[in-house]
């Protein structure tokens, strides 16, 4: 009799025992549900933000079109029209290219060897920093980066860009609007931060002059690519 | 001993009472603010998403129709006029828009996948993690290998196309993807295979058993740019020494 009680009671014991954790498990877990579809609610937000942001340029694009196309219709059987309507095309693919030369506000951020060299991922990253901040225009010691170009480590002390070899200091001049540029890389465990044995230097400029890209074959190469139509 | 023994039950009960009662608290509490109100947010917002993306899909096919038009009218005014001039500049927008990457182009090449690595113990789970910055690596090092047309989960790679990290995902021309990440090159497949097989970022990746997987392809397909930012590429940039002005 005595002998069951004792397994009665200690059975009641491990049962609460295994309860208690539950409930513990059970309002961690709730918990942690909660703070998920927050982050899940701020996600979708955003999300819904980015959506609404690109049917804006969207429409802007098609409204542009719309416009070219009229301007195109109205201009039937004025070459001059059409000739200009195409120059201007052009001249934008030429920008997105980098085969003209161009001018604007934007950042000079020169990097130099000092407790440590430049290295090649060094300038990979400030390079798409300026990019994320919708830079227009970037080059490096005056080569102009566009699509294709490489940014290689030649030896210990070069680095080869667009196949020119180049040395520190690297001055990197990228078009864009300069407080912004400036912000992102300034960011907290930004690109900065990741520069912090070398030295760096930033300066805001009003007139920045970038080249154009060598357009002799070498750095922009079409020869193995078929045009796809209707696409 | 025998009253003892009652009264020590008695608290057991008592304790283990309290404990359901809690946790059924606990339940239906989190159920009513979760379910509720969170799931009526998330519903809404989703909805909202939907509409927007099929706004955007209409606003798509609109402007391909539109370039179609363009396209044509262009096309229509240079074998009517034979005028030497404007098809002089057509053949060149076309030959500076390759350039440029507006144009959607096919050829040999290679492909690289890379995905995130399988959960494991390590001392840094950042390392499991496929970063912005191995992804730049790998599109380096088929830019060094001379490949003439890149895109990452075919967003085309321009002068312009950024590669950031945004939360757990990789913000590339403005939009935003996750794992698995497929890089597509089109230059001489040989070349390119060998570059990214012997090349340091593609040591550190395996050496941290993240996935990554390269094959030679003889037919591929890379998008042109087609990025939201398009338009706000020109403000406030000044062409200079522009022979065709």
């Amino acid at each position: 009799m005595k002998y069951g009680r004792n397994i009665a009671i200690s059975v009641m014991c491990v049962l609460l025992g295994m309860m208690m954790a539950w409930q513990y498990k059970s309002i961690d877990y709730n918990e942690r549900e909660k703070s998920l579809e927050r982050k899940s609610v701020e996600e979708l937000k955003d999300e819904l933000i980015r959506e609404q942001r690109n049917n804006e340029n969207l429409s802007a694009r098609n409204a542009e079109l719309e416009k070219e196309n009229k301007e195109y219709e109205n201009a039937k059987g004025d070459v001059t029209k059409e000739t200009q309507i195409l120059k201007h095309e052009l001249e934008r693919a030429r920008i997105i290219a980098g085969l003209v030369d161009v001018k604007g506000k934007g950042l000079v951020i020169t990097i130099d060897n000092d407790l440590v060299d430049v290295t090649e991922s060094n300038l990979l990253n400030v390079v798409n920093e300026l990019r994320a901040s919708d830079a227009q225009a970037i080059s490096i010691n005056d080569e102009r980066i566009v699509g294709s170009s490489e940014i290689r480590e030649a030896g210990r002390k070069y680095i080869m860009i667009n196949g020119k070899q180049m040395r520190a200091p690297f001055v990197i001049k990228a078009i864009a609007n300069p407080d912004k540029l400036e912000r992102a890389l300034m960011l907290l465990g930004g690109v900065l931060d990741s520069l912090e044995d070398l030295k760096v230097e930033l300066r805001k400029e009003d007139n920045i002059v970038i080249n154009k890209v060598r357009d002799d074959g070498s750095v922009i190469k079409t020869d193995m690519l078929t045009p796809v139509v209707n696409q | 001993m025998q009253q003892n023994k009652n009264i020590l039950l008695g608290i057991i009960f008592a304790v283990l009472g309290l404990v359901i009662s809690l946790q059924i608290k606990s339940i239906v509490y989190s159920n009513k603010n979760l379910k509720s109100e969170m799931a009526e947010e998330v519903k809404k917002l989703i909805t909202e998403i939907q509409k927007e993306k099929e706004i955007g899909k209409k606003l798509s096919e609109k402007v391909s129709e539109n370039e179609r038009i363009k396209e044509e009218n262009i096309k229509n005014s240079i074998t009517i006029r034979k005028d030497d001039n404007l098809k002089n500049i057509k053949e060149e927008l076309d030959l500076v828009k390759m350039k440029a990457g507006l144009v959607s182009v096919k050829g040999a090449g290679v492909v690289v996948s890379l995905d995130d690595a399988d959960a494991r113990i390590t001392e840094d789970a950042s390392t499991l993690i496929l970063h912005d910055r191995d992804i730049l690596r790998v599109v380096n090092e088929l830019k060094k290998a001379n490949a003439q047309a890149i895109s990452i989960n075919d967003e085309r790679i321009t002068s312009l196309t950024e590669c950031v990290c945004a939360g757990p995902t990789i913000m590339i021309n403005g939009k935003k993807y996750t794992t698995p990440f497929v890089i597509k090159a089109i230059g001489d497949p040989n070349v390119l295979y060998d570059t990214v097989k012997n090349s340091k970022i593609a040591y550190l990746l395996a050496r941290d058993m993240i996935k990554i997987s390269i094959s030679k392809v003889s037919d591929i397909t890379i998008p042109k740019y087609d990025s939201i930012k398009i338009d706000s590429l020109f403000s406030g940039l000044e062409v200079i020494n522009n022979e065709i002005r």
